[in-house]
């Protein structure tokens, strides 16, 4: 019985602390862009697409990965509190303004590629992402664990 | 018209260096069910939407009928200019016991505009647009509503389009968003094509705030004169509305009241209707809506106080897509919206 704690205990100490491990996402833009910090609320307007061009003109791009990537989902959960498919019909009501969503690349390695090459692009990638030609202008944790193999 | 065309196509060829400069990492162009095609070179967003309805009401004729088929174009040559247009052909063919008949079938401009965006978040519109009063009017289209029928309130209160200038921003209040749209219509200037529900002239101010993600709470005045008919003196309208939404279930109202500079006449109309998730992209939709005064309708006068119900489901098998029936009943709603079933599939494309 004794075992059985001691095993428990140190399953417990060694297991826990990895799976409560933060998780950072951070939100870059092209390295050449003025910008060089944006909040959460700033974040939701552009990604949102209620605030189409930045202070210097040029036009946001913001860009997002695909419905199901956990990446997308807890960002949408962090910016606008509610899941992707919650914003449907969001996204029916701002296309019958003309307005489409953000647009969607098919993973963190194409969405550094966007951003680095692209003013008024924002795109939103795992540290492991992270290289040249893209600065970092928010950082979000989440204590969750994203449950994704980085591999860059 | 041919020249007008050819000028705007022109206009278009031109424009494509500079949409090359603006974007370094290109998109292909691509189409998306209810979402248009994007030309991303162009920057050009081809869309629209159509709703084919079937009534069945007390009084009149059972009738099917295709009564929106409407064509979305959006360009934006430059990051501060953005040209919008919606053209409609409405009432397309009418299907009844006796006949089919297209012959009220018409063409019209719903919306035409071009937006200036002055900073990033303050916008100035010159052009025809939904008249920002209340929620219903602005986001009308049949694919973004819950019925067929659509209240009373949002309809004969103003006039749905107003053509001139808006100027519009959103700042945040306590770390949530207000929007502010402030317009001037001039319609006898620019609308060449004046009907029954057209304003004459009108100032008016739309103030929405977003207290949560849930929820949002709006208020609209706006002073106008009709275009028709003639006599109507100015009138003034106040309206308040909310919409409230949590996992799928949603509550909306809106609430005017209108109300002559001169003379006694006042009009007071409001709605409430809720939607509530029975499966899987199954909705049960309920409204009550209640309008009491002197209503100017295209069928003409309507006196004293209405009571409206409509009951119904509506089913979006998938985003762009809602079919819908409702059963439609009250008091004192016989010219107004009688009672009777209504049934429609509507689908962005």
């Amino acid at each position: 019985m004794m075992r059985f704690f001691l095993v428990a205990f140190l399953v417990s100490v060694l297991v826990f602390p990895a799976l409560c491990q933060a998780e950072k996402l951070l939100v870059i833009v092209s390295k050449d862009t003025g910008v060089r910090a944006l909040s959460l609320p700033q974040l939701a307007r552009i990604y949102s697409r209620k605030v189409l061009i930045g202070a210097d003109g040029v036009p946001w791009a913001p860009l997002n990965l695909p419905a199901n990537h956990p990446l997308r989902r807890a960002f949408s959960q962090a910016i606008f509190k509610r899941l992707p498919e919650d914003m449907e019909n969001y996204w029916n009501i701002q296309y019958f303004k003309g307005i489409l969503p953000p647009y969607v690349v098919a993973s963190e390695k194409a969405m550094r590629q966007y951003v680095a090459s692209t003013p008024g692009a924002v795109g939103y990638i795992r540290p492991c992402h992270l290289g040249s030609g893209v600065k970092v202008v928010a950082t979000l944790t989440f204590s969750s664990d994203l449950e994704l193999a980085c591999q860059p | 018209m041919i020249f007008l065309l050819r000028f705007f196509f022109l206009l278009i060829l031109l424009a494509n260096p500079l949409f090359a400069a603006a974007t370094e990492h290109s998109q292909t162009p691509h189409y998306r069910w209810g979402r248009g095609l994007y030309l991303p070179d162009q920057k050009i967003l081809l869309g629209g939407y159509f709703n084919f309805t079937f009534k069945a009401l007390q009084g009149r004729r059972k009738q099917a009928e295709l009564d929106d088929l409407s064509l979305f174009f959006t360009w934006a040559p430059h990051p501060r200019w953005r040209l919008f247009s919606e053209l409609e052909l409405e009432d397309l063919f009418t299907i009844d016991s006796h006949s089919l008949n297209s012959d009220e079938r018409f063409f019209s401009v719903e919306r035409l505009y071009l937006d200036y965006f002055i900073t990033g978040s303050w916008r100035l519109r010159l052009g025809k647009f939904l008249t920002p009063v209340g929620r219903w009017n602005v986001i009308h289209a049949s694919p973004l509503v819950w019925t067929t029928s659509r209240p009373t309130v949002t309809e004969h209160f103003f006039a749905p389009h107003a053509s001139g200038a808006m100027l519009s921003t959103t700042f945040p209040l306590k770390e949530h968003d207000l929007d502010i749209d402030l317009y001037v219509d001039a319609s006898k200037a620019l609308d060449p094509k004046m009907t029954m529900v057209t304003f004459k002239t009108a100032f008016g101010l739309r103030l929405n705030y977003e207290l949560s993600p849930q929820l949002q709470m709006g208020a609209s005045f706006v002073h106008f004169k009709m275009q028709r008919p003639n006599f109507q003196p100015a009138t003034d309208l106040f309206g308040l509305d909310m919409f409230w939404n949590w996992h799928r279930f949603e509550l909306s109202s809106e609430f005017a009241y209108r109300r002559p500079q001169s003379g006694r006449r006042s009009e007071t109309g409001l709605y409430l209707q809720g939607a509530i998730p029975l499966g899987h992209r199954l909705f049960a939709v309920g409204r009550y809506e209640y309008l009491q005064g002197t209503h100017f309708l295209e069928s003409g006068r309507q006196r004293g106080t209405a009571h409206i119900g409509v009951g119904g489901l509506a089913w979006r098998p998938a985003t762009p897509l809602v079919l819908k029936v409702e059963y439609r009943f009250g008091h004192g709603n016989h010219r107004l919206a009688p009672d009777g079933l209504l049934m429609s599939i509507a689908m962005l494309f």
